[in-house]
């Protein structure tokens, strides 16, 4: 199609010319996935740190609330993508339900929190004595998994911590935690952290079936073992400062950046009806959308 | 199919996708679980 032009002015698009700019391409998605960003975009983000692109979100409809709509321009940038490689953005389609799922483009990490899988108390405090103390993960401590378990529970990216607990002796007794961090799948080798103060010391070996505590002087032992598995919440629900592009779900209140009450979206994905007064009984609750307008 | 998105023994969200192993890969952060019959709501208590 042949560029029309005001004088100097570009009237038709073409790609964002000024006082034109149009988004010529769309691509849509009805179930949650990588979108493979396209090569225009990511030489956009590459050269300038951002692009802009229109975008369409629909939340998934709830009981007696439709999700939420949301056309809005918008601005992508590195900070967007899913993957290492600059190359996805990850799009996540709310379901229809009692209470709608939120639909959002390139939800953020949100949250941290450590999930206490394993805790083993070999001795509910006290002081510890001399010498080398060592518990086998399959034995008949207070287990409620093995150590194992929780390599496999977190071994798809989860980092986990191993911690021990125990205390030191420095004038006073102060809590010490070993802390064994791992990125991803089984540790092939021990690792071992020890600490010292004036007239104690405390070492600890995790290896992939034993755990192992040392210690000398004054220390003791502060509550156990805990084996924890540090989890990142996905910002689906961060009323305050979301990161994402996100919209609420129906009957999800105000948990996204423009709940069912703002004006600033409108009731959607919803089977039985266009207002909020009237119960979709019997109705099935349409799961949400995205449609990304681009150049 | 639908599933339950669970952190911290909370549902977070619920989402469409096309199988249950992608989504866990997709969300590896989380608990997945495969949810058709709508059995939990966001916000509802989840225990493994």
């Amino acid at each position: 199609m042949a560029n029309i032009y005001l004088g100097s002015e570009l009237l038709n698009g073409g790609g964002g010319g000024g006082g034109g700019s149009s988004f010529p391409n769309t691509v849509s998605f009805t179930s949650t996935q990588l979108w493979s960003v396209p090569q225009s975009l990511q030489d956009a983000i590459s050269a300038n740190g951002s692009v802009k692109v229109a975008t369409l979100l629909v939340g998934g409809g709830g009981a007696s609330n439709g999700g939420e709509v949301i056309y809005e321009i918008r601005t992508l940038t590195s900070s967007n993508y899913y993957d290492s490689n600059n190359n996805t953005i990850l799009i996540a389609i709310g379901a229809g339900g009692s209470v709608g799922g939120e639909t959002a483009i390139s939800p953020q990490l949100g949250s941290e929190s450590d999930v206490i899988i394993t805790v083993l108390s070999p001795k509910a405090g006290g002081t510890g004595s001399n010498g080398t103390f060592s518990w086998d993960i399959d034995g008949t401590n207070n287990l409620v998994d093995t150590l194992s378990d929780v390599y496999t529970k977190s071994s798809n990216g989860n980092p986990y911590i191993v911690q021990i607990r125990g205390s030191r002796y420095n004038g006073s007794y102060s809590s010490y935690y070993f802390t064994h961090s791992y990125s991803n799948g089984i540790p092939t080798a021990s690792t071992n952290e020890s600490t010292n103060a004036t007239d104690s010391e405390m070492s600890a070996v995790i290896s992939t079936n034993q755990v192992s505590y040392s210690g000398s002087g004054a220390w003791r032992y502060d509550g156990g073992l805990y084996v924890t598995a540090r989890k990142r919440s996905i910002d689906f629900n961060n009323e305050t400062s979301p990161t994402g592009l996100i919209a609420s779900g129906g009957n999800s209140g105000t948990n996204s950046i423009s709940n069912r009450a703002s004006t600033q979206g409108y009731y959607g994905g919803y089977g039985a009806s266009i207002t909020s007064t009237v119960n979709n009984t019997g109705q099935l609750q349409r799961s949400g959308l995205v449609k990304i307008f681009y150049f | 199919m639908t599933v339950a998105l669970i952190f911290n023994g909370k549902v977070v969200n619920r989402l469409v996708v096309d199988d249950l192993e992608t989504a866990q890969h997709l969300f590896s952060n989380l608990t997945v679980i495969e949810d058709n019959d709508n059995n939990y709501n966001v916000g509802d208590n989840y225990t493994e």
